[in-house]
């Protein structure tokens, strides 16, 4: 994080200084926010985003309806299950297909194992440090070794199941329309089942850990969104819904969403049909609309440590995530208990033409696939709507609700208010479109 | 990375054109390391970059890095001695890489008893592109310190 202070001539008959801060520090990816105070008063945020976006989309148009799952897996180093996942099941759906049984459960012990390593780092390497004082995750492991243990056994859990489920940790390849390429043996998942046994621990520990953390009081009025599903917390299937009412197929997603383009980030910014207003998805939207889906014990957990059945304190969301990592290692074990391999590991899935529709829940939130595909189920058309675009709208709002609160206080604290404000969405830029600055207009 | 063996990581991404380099390493040193020594692509994230290393006795990192120097430069440092300096910056689409997890891992008493980063000065980090010319040239070279050194 670069910070060049300097003067700027006389605006408007108001004396304005500006801040610029070239990277924000522990987000994923790179990009830049935009403060302007005049006379003491916030003016405007905006969130630029301002790396060209990737043409994943045009990218993918012409290629077999087969090679989605692997090429958008390559757009998130941190999320590639969700997008692998996302593709097969509108690719699924284009087809007519539905996968099911054993190999249902293993995709979703597979998205298991993501939500453990990628809310672990966020809640240890990347958040933590902001509730305990520290500038970093390495002067914080100077005084809490014992945390950052924690913490690395646990995502080493995750990413363990990643690498057995995926082939590999980073950029898995196993997973394919109609299932897997090969499915694990009992063996090998009785195996990572010690691993998980230990792991269930560590994340109990989290969980009461992230209860004693200092949580700034900061409440807002969400629109959750998320999927919901009949009987499970939702990770692969679901309706969307919001906490507002929304009830919807995930074929209906564009029905009730708009991307727009904003002049100030090359990510589209999404909100809600017809009135553009913003919304949130990840772990609070899913927790706030599926708290009485997880296990008793999990819920008793979450209660003990400090949450009730919806939190609407961004600044709490680290304890959503802990929440979230403990089912994840509870949900693993339950689906490796009772696992028979799979035979075939894959079903086969004709290609028609046709348009399908996937959304499931991405650590980040609601990911959103459609693909359209011709006779011989090559991709004509594509739309892939990642979860920190969805939530950059809401981001802005928290900042418009935030700064006001903190605008007599030296520059560099409301620096740090706004980025760790950004950092309570763990937005992964590099899905938005990708990379992140963030400079402080004042008047 | 299990047993006292020697880990190769090549750090980077193989789509971004020359922070493909550390992966371009590794890939090219698989199969031509003797026994007990193993190859692998890592995206730098510090959390499971500390826990690959986890057992190792010896460990070259590779990475492309954006000094400022000529593309195709080479550095080298020991890790085990000295901190990568701040105008060394391994290139990561993430804003937490590389030298945190060298950092965290000196701080938790994880760092392997040996620890090299060779860098390789990039030219260009676009999309989809392939290795520059002088940064290609410098992997090979780099290929062949490696197989020396562990000769």
């Amino acid at each position: 994080m670069g910070d060049d202070p300097q003067g700027d001539p006389q605006v408007g008959g108001t004396e304005t200084r500006t801040i610029k801060v070239d990277y924000l520090a522990r987000v994923e990816g790179e990009g830049a926010l935009y403060v302007r105070i005049r006379d003491g008063a916030l003016e405007d945020v905006k969130l630029k985003i301002f790396e060209p976006p990737r043409f994943f989309e045009g990218l993918l148009r012409g290629r077999a309806f087969t090679e989605a799952p692997d090429i958008t897996a390559r757009i998130c180093g941190i999320c590639p299950v969700a997008y692998q996942m996302s593709a097969v099941h509108a690719m699924e759906a284009a087809c007519g297909v539905t996968v099911d049984g054993p190999l249902r459960d293993l995709r979703r012990l597979f998205y298991c194992g993501e939500w453990i390593s990628s809310h672990t780092l966020h809640v240890y390497l990347l958040h933590a440090p902001d509730y305990l004082g520290y500038p970093s995750a390495i002067e914080m492991a100077k005084d809490h070794p014992d945390a950052f243990e924690r913490g690395l056994a646990l995502k080493k859990a995750g990413n363990d199941v990643m690498r057995l489920l995926g082939g590999r940790e980073i950029h898995p390849i196993n997973a394919c329309v109609g299932g897997f390429h090969r499915a694990p043996s009992r063996r090998e998942l009785s195996d990572l089942r010690e691993t998980l046994l230990r792991a269930r621990d560590l994340a109990r520990d989290t969980v009461r850990w992230t209860g004693t953390l200092d949580i700034p009081d900061f409440t807002q009025d969400y629109t959750f969104v998320s999927l919901r599903h009949a009987d499970e917390y939702p990770m692969n299937e679901g309706r969307i819904v919001s906490s507002t009412g929304l009830d919807i197929a995930v074929s209906a997603y564009d029905d009730h969403f708009e991307e727009r383009q904003v002049a100030h980030a090359t990510a589209l910014h999404c909100v809600m049909k017809p009135d553009g207003g913003s919304y949130l998805v990840g772990p609070m939207a899913r927790y706030a609309n599926n708290v009485d889906r997880l296990p008793p014990e999990i819920r008793e957990a979450a209660t003990a440590a400090g949450l009730g059945p919806v939190c609407t304190n961004p600044f709490r969301s680290i304890t959503v995530r802990a929440v979230e990592v403990l089912y994840a290692v509870t949900e693993a074990l339950r689906l490796i208990e009772g696992y028979r391999p799979p035979e075939p590991a894959a079903i086969p899935v004709p290609p028609r033409a046709g348009t399908g529709h996937g959304a499931t829940e991405a650590p980040r939130g609601l990911l959103y696939h459609r693909y359209s595909l011709d006779d011989d189920g090559l991709i004509t058309d594509c739309t892939i709507v990642p979860p920190t675009s969805q939530n950059q709208t809401r981001i802005e709002d928290d900042l418009r609700r935030l700064l006001p609160t903190c605008l007599d206080r030296p520059d560099d604290a409301v620096r740090d208010l706004a980025e760790q404000a950004i950092r309570n969405y763990d937005p992964c830029i590099s899905c938005a479109t990708h990379f992140l600055r963030l400079e402080v207009d004042r008047g | 990375m299990t047993g006292r063996g020697t880990l190769i990581v090549g750090v980077g991404n193989r789509d971004r054109g020359d922070d493909a380099v550390g992966c371009v390493v590794a890939a090219a040193l698989a199969g031509r390391v003797p026994a007990g020594v193993a190859c692998i692509d890592h995206d730098g994230e510090p959390l499971g970059l500390m826990a690959c290393w986890e057992g190792a006795a010896r460990v070259v990192l590779v990475d492309a890095v954006a000094s400022g120097a000529a593309p195709g430069h080479i550095v080298r440092y020991d890790l085990a001695r000295e901190p990568l300096p701040a105008d060394v910056a391994p290139c990561s689409t993430h804003a937490v890489g590389l030298p945190q997890a060298v950092e965290l891992a000196r701080v938790l008493g994880r760092l392997p008893p040996a620890i090299r980063f060779i860098g390789v000065e990039g030219a260009a980090f676009d999309a989809g592109r392939g290795l520059s010319p002088p940064v290609g040239e410098a992997a090979e070279a780099v290929v062949t310190e490696i197989l020396a050194g562990l000769g």
